[in-house]
């Protein structure tokens, strides 16, 4: 506890200091090697994607034990294990998917990589957070990459607005959460979740200032989660960001804040769970409509995308809503399987392109079959996937949901949150229909790397085999969320 | 012999602070503000706070009145223009005194009832060995040394974000290259021609 020499206290956040140390190199490296030429940047990416593949080793090979660190600041279990390794491989696959967006658009700036990096040291702060403070200090190492990246399209007035639209509301959401930690620490005294996990020594008194501080918490991770009614910023950044940092913000800072809320609520915050568990119900059935109604008359695919990722954290939220095991193992379950069909999808969308100019309209996409059947046929299993059609993996994700919801005694929760989802299968299906059904361009030839081809084929072969392995996959779900005993 | 300092750098910090508002010349306001911020420190150091005296001696004096003065000096700002709404906000300058003055009557009653009588006033710390500079430093650097670090990756990031944002490449901009410039040879620099008589080059 005195000495920092203790080297087992140091290999706790052994994956965090490679990171930072691999972006000390990469900085003197971007600047004196020519970081803004076009030839130079797929090496930026390389090394980015080796520092990132590093990381997940050292990650690997550590111990999976649970221990804390840092003077109790950090710890580390499987669960959280999991989630780095899953944020790890996922930014390593947008970083493969957006190289050739870039060029495109050109976007020729070695800080991109880099801050993709520094917001991925930041989300791996934020997993293995113990205390409150690391856990801000985290998420605003993460925010603040992000809106800049937001932004980093800077002859684009979309992207200008979408960064600062992001910026101003994250700087709002930091805000609350701040307000809501300080509120927690007057009253416990502390800002530790072990600490505070039996720190609650008369829970049938609540206070109201315990209750304030408590929906402050929530409400500022659900505004980073896009959670309904938070999620106004969702589209418009979505729609404005560069295409490949749509891709990265749909997917990775999702598992990450999903990582944070259940450390939060499953550990700090379990001993009032009477206080959020409807809280969180609320919150994700919302999200859930709202999702599937927003999306019904999106034009433009990458904000049909942000409505959908509204919709399906819902169904998380819904998950994570019910305080029990059975629950943390659907919302894991869940976050694995959007995140790998949510991959696939960005690798279409980021090689719709045509004469340079990528292809946003989900009109565009008409007559997609009969002139490139393999993109056609892997983006309709990804979203039928989506809308939970029975034998692919997005039907088993949602079947675990709700056979949680329904064996906590919840029917009637599942009954509407069905209806939800099945609200949100008509915009996915309607994707379908244009391209299979509508008359299109038919000399339209997508040019794309075969590396993203390949990312295409995986992500929806995983997702149309999934129940051949579904098995050993939940198996290893529950295993992993043992790491946090109820 | 303390009270003697005392009223030295609280008379100096008084004085100067009012000569800050009633000087014509605002760069002789900002240094007035300077003295003020230095017999301030000086008040610190009488108290034992000495991380904070140095804090507002390299913070204040070093960082923020000397942007000040480079803002004043850079930016041509009419000072006559600033002073002209005096009439008009003097009611909210007055009710802001008024608070303050309220506040201080405050105090002085609470001071008549002994610290007992204040609220938080178990927090006083006790005076012990430990410089309050040590101590600190024990705590950024040992206790949270991990926090520490990612502060300083946040700012890190900013600054990198910044320059991200607001830097570009501007074409027609003439610089100096060094090596360029030693490495020219006399052939390919100077070219020299015959010119007739009556004609120009």
């Amino acid at each position: 506890m005195y000495s920092l020499s203790n080297i087992s206290n140091l290999s706790i956040a052994l994956p965090e200091i490679f990171l930072s140390l691999w972006l000390l190199i990469f900085i003197p490296l971007g600047v004196y090697s020519g970081g803004n030429k076009l030839s130079r940047q797929s090496y930026f990416s390389i090394f980015s994607i080796i520092g990132l593949l590093g990381t997940l080793l050292i990650l690997l090979m550590g111990d999976n034990r649970a221990s804390l660190g840092f003077y109790d600041l950090v710890v580390t279990d499987r669960l959280i294990i999991y989630l780095k390794a899953l944020i790890l491989l996922a930014a390593i696959l947008v970083l493969i998917i957006s190289e050739r967006y870039r060029s495109i658009e050109n976007l020729y700036l070695f800080e991109y990589p880099l801050l993709i990096l520094f917001s991925i040291l930041g989300m791996l702060v934020m997993l293995s957070a113990n205390n409150f403070i690391t856990l801000y200090l985290g998420l605003e190492l993460q925010s603040l990459a992000l809106y800049v990246l937001a932004a980093a399209k800077k002859d684009s007035l979309k992207s200008s607005e979408a960064g600062l639209k992001y910026f101003i509301l994250g700087a709002l959401a930091s805000g609350f959460f701040l307000f809501g930690v300080s509120l927690l620490f007057g009253i416990t005294g502390t800002t530790s979740f072990t600490l505070l996990s039996f720190n609650y020594l008369n829970t049938n008194e609540v206070s109201l200032l315990l209750i304030f501080s408590v929906v402050l918490i929530i409400s500022s991770i659900a505004f980073k989660l896009s959670i309904a009614p938070f999620h106004m910023w969702t589209p418009d950044v979505y729609e404005g960001a560069p295409t490949s940092i749509t891709a990265y913000f749909a997917i990775v800072p999702k598992i990450a804040a999903i990582g944070v809320l259940i450390r939060i609520l499953y550990i700090a915050l379990i001993d009032i769970n009477f206080i959020w568990l409807q809280l969180v119900l609320v919150l994700g059935l919302l999200s859930i409509f709202v999702g599937a109604f927003g999306a019904l008359l999106q034009k433009n695919i990458k904000r049909l995308l942000a409505y959908s990722a509204i919709s399906n954290i819902g169904f998380i939220f819904l998950a994570l809503s019910l305080g029990s095991q059975l629950g943390l193992e659907a919302s894991l379950l869940y976050i694995t399987i959007y995140s790998i069909s949510a991959i696939g999808v960005f690798t279409f969308i980021l090689s719709m392109e045509k004469d340079n100019i990528m292809l946003d309209n989900i009109s565009s996409y008409a007559g997609l079959s009969k002139s490139n059947p393999f993109y056609a046929v892997c983006l309709s299993i990804l979203l039928l996937s989506m809308a939970g059609l029975p034998p692919l993996a997005g039907f088993i994700a949602k079947f675990y949901v709700f056979k949680a919801v329904i064996t906590s005694g919840y029917l009637l929760t599942a009954i509407v949150g069905i209806i939800g989802s099945v609200i949100s299968a008509y915009y996915y299906l309607n994707i379908i229909k244009v391209m299979y059904l509508d008359d299109g361009d038919e000399s339209f030839i997508i040019e794309s790397r075969v590396n993203m081809k390949i990312i295409l084929f995986i992500s929806s072969t995983f997702i149309l085999s999934f129940i051949i392995f579904a098995d050993s996959i939940i198996n290893f779900m529950t295993h992993i969320s043992r790491a946090i005993i109820l | 012999m303390i009270s003697v300092f005392f009223y030295l750098f609280s008379f100096i910090a008084v004085f100067s602070a009012v000569m800050v508002i009633t000087v014509k010349n605002p760069v002789h306001s900002v240094f007035f503000l300077i003295l003020t911020f230095f017999n301030a420190t000086g008040l610190f150091v009488l108290m034992g706070a000495e991380f904070l005296a140095m804090l507002l001696l390299v913070v204040y004096v070093g960082a923020v009145a000397v942007l000040f003065l480079f803002v004043i000096m850079m930016l041509n700002i009419d000072f006559s223009s600033l002073r002209a709404g005096m009439i008009k906000n003097a009611p909210v300058g007055l009710l802001i005194g008024v608070i303050l003055l309220g506040e201080i009557i405050f105090s002085f009653i609470g001071m008549k009832y002994g610290i007992a009588g204040i609220p938080g006033n178990e927090l006083f710390v006790q005076l012990s060995e430990v410089e309050n500079t040590r101590a600190l430093g024990k705590v950024i650097y040992t206790d949270y040394i991990y926090l520490f670090q990612c502060a300083g990756l946040i700012l890190l990031v900013a600054m990198i974000g910044a320059i991200v944002l607001t830097h570009r490449r501007r074409e027609n901009v003439k610089k100096q290259d060094a090596v360029k410039q030693t490495l020219r040879s006399k052939s390919d620099s100077i070219e020299v021609s015959k010119v007739e008589i009556g004609k120009g080059v």
